[in-house]
């Protein structure tokens, strides 16, 4: 069951994220739906699942993207093992702390994608100063969405009897 | 439980390096598969999002509106390529008469689609748009609307097509100024921080003068894109570092943030 909300939610964020407009005067940033879906599971599970949902997600991103295979991957892949690494420093379950998660990881994100993309040589002719807008615009989606895929993912667990309430 | 962490690592790395070198055709399956599986959810979302914005319309005393607008679209569309057909046919008519020569003219039809997505990661400037497998959609079509250019087909599945749009900096597009016999590249810049789409043209010959206002079409060079087709028009000129060419921007004609219904240029298989 565990299994079957992942796929679910990740499928879900895969496609609002793509349907959803770009933020254009924002270095084009993208509601980051399917990273705080790999933040939820980052924090909210033991076992491999968070890194499951990880590659997952990146694979989802990269194959509705014109992005090569592995460049989400890695990127959802890094942020899940360091939200899952400092998990027990932080309240797990506090909004401010997915607010706060969600500002530093779509900027992580960002920049992790931007040198593949230009190691690559995919995408040479982004100036940086794009890069910086683009970052920036994604830290501030992050803090609204963040919290509400946080929030709705943990819902359809309680719901589907994954985990109990303040479980997580 | 060292040896344990150890392994866990190594499966990681060798799990990303795999994904990292996935074989073109593996790639290419999974991507088609991924688009495929939800454009039928795409296509209902779309769907139940013109309906709400219908229903927002008919509460608003436009009822209909958005259903109207599509046919006029579709119409105007018409319209416009026969205009530039005849137009085509005139002057081929004129040149026929004069040169006694013969020139064979490719035939071309639309094919009315719909926007199902965006480019999910923000990083290109694509849309990717519903098709029922019809053979006549290809990688390498140019796409189009009322206003004109909107960019070429690049990946095609079975059910979808991505649109690279002419605002991304991968795109490039034979252009020719006006009626002014200048001929130039033009290629995406992306988006400024106000949000205003950006082309660029380089390499306009610098003894041809062009203004603020001129308009830039297709100039048919290049195979991919048919000649006419509106592209923009000229925002400023600048002379290039080296004096030797002229640049200048251009505000395309087709707002690429509004795209809903999209024309694909298909080629018609050649008659023998």
């Amino acid at each position: 069951m565990n299994r079957l909300v992942m796929w679910v939610s990740l499928l879900a964020c895969a496609m609002i994220q793509g349907m959803l407009p770009s933020w254009q005067s924002m270095g084009q940033a993208k509601p980051p739906l399917l990273l705080g879906a790999v933040i939820y599971y980052a924090l909210s599970r033991e076992n491999t699942l968070y890194l499951e949902a990880a590659i997952l997600a990146g694979l989802l991103q990269d194959s509705l993207d014109l992005t090569p295979h592995g460049f989400s991957v890695l990127a959802f892949v890094t942020v899940g093992l360091l939200v899952h690494q400092y998990r027990d420093r932080v309240f797990g379950e506090h909004w401010f702390t997915h607010i706060m998660l969600g500002v530093a990881c779509s900027v992580l994100v960002t920049f992790i994608l931007y040198i593949l993309l230009v190691g690559g040589s995919l995408r040479k002719d982004i100036p940086f100063s794009f890069v910086l807008t683009k970052a920036l615009g994604m830290s501030l989606l992050g803090i609204v969405i963040i919290p509400l895929v946080y929030k709705s993912v943990e819902t359809l667990d309680h719901a589907m009897g994954n985990v109990r309430r303040g479980e997580i | 439980m060292k040896r344990k962490g150890l392994i866990f690592w190594l499966v990681l790395g060798v799990m990303i390096i795999i994904t990292f070198n996935f074989p073109s055709p593996v790639s290419r399956t999974l991507k088609n598969a991924t688009r495929d599986l939800l454009a039928p959810l795409q296509e209902l979302a779309s769907s139940f999002s013109t309906r709400m914005r219908g229903a927002g319309d008919a509460i608003r005393g436009w009822g209909g509106l958005p259903e109207k607008n599509q046919v006029l679209q579709e119409e105007v569309m018409l319209l416009r390529q026969q205009l530039m057909e005849l137009d085509e046919l005139r002057e081929q008519n004129y040149l026929l008469r004069q040169k006694l020569g013969f020139q064979q003219r490719q035939d071309r039809h639309l094919i009315a689609s719909t926007v199902l997505a965006r480019d999910i990661s923000g990083w290109w400037q694509t849309i990717r748009i519903q098709h029922h497998g019809s053979p006549l959609i290809q990688p390498d079509l140019a796409v189009i609307n009322e206003q004109g250019l909107v960019g070429r087909v690049i990946e095609i599945s079975s059910r979808t097509a991505d649109v690279l749009l002419i605002s991304d900096p991968a795109c490039r597009v034979a252009v020719q100024i006006g009626d002014k016999g200048a001929f130039a590249i033009l290629q995406g810049q992306g988006m400024s921080w106000r949000g205003r789409v950006l082309c660029k043209l380089t390499f306009i010959n610098k003894n041809i003068k062009i203004q603020r206002g001129d308009e830039v079409f297709t100039s048919g060079l290049g195979g991919v894109f048919p000649k006419g087709i509106k592209v923009g028009s000229i925002e400023t000129v600048e002379m290039d570092q080296n004096g030797l060419y002229q640049s200048a921007e251009v505000q395309p004609a087709v707002d690429l943030s509004q795209l809903e219904v999209i024309f694909i240029v298909a080629k018609e298989p050649e008659a023998r």
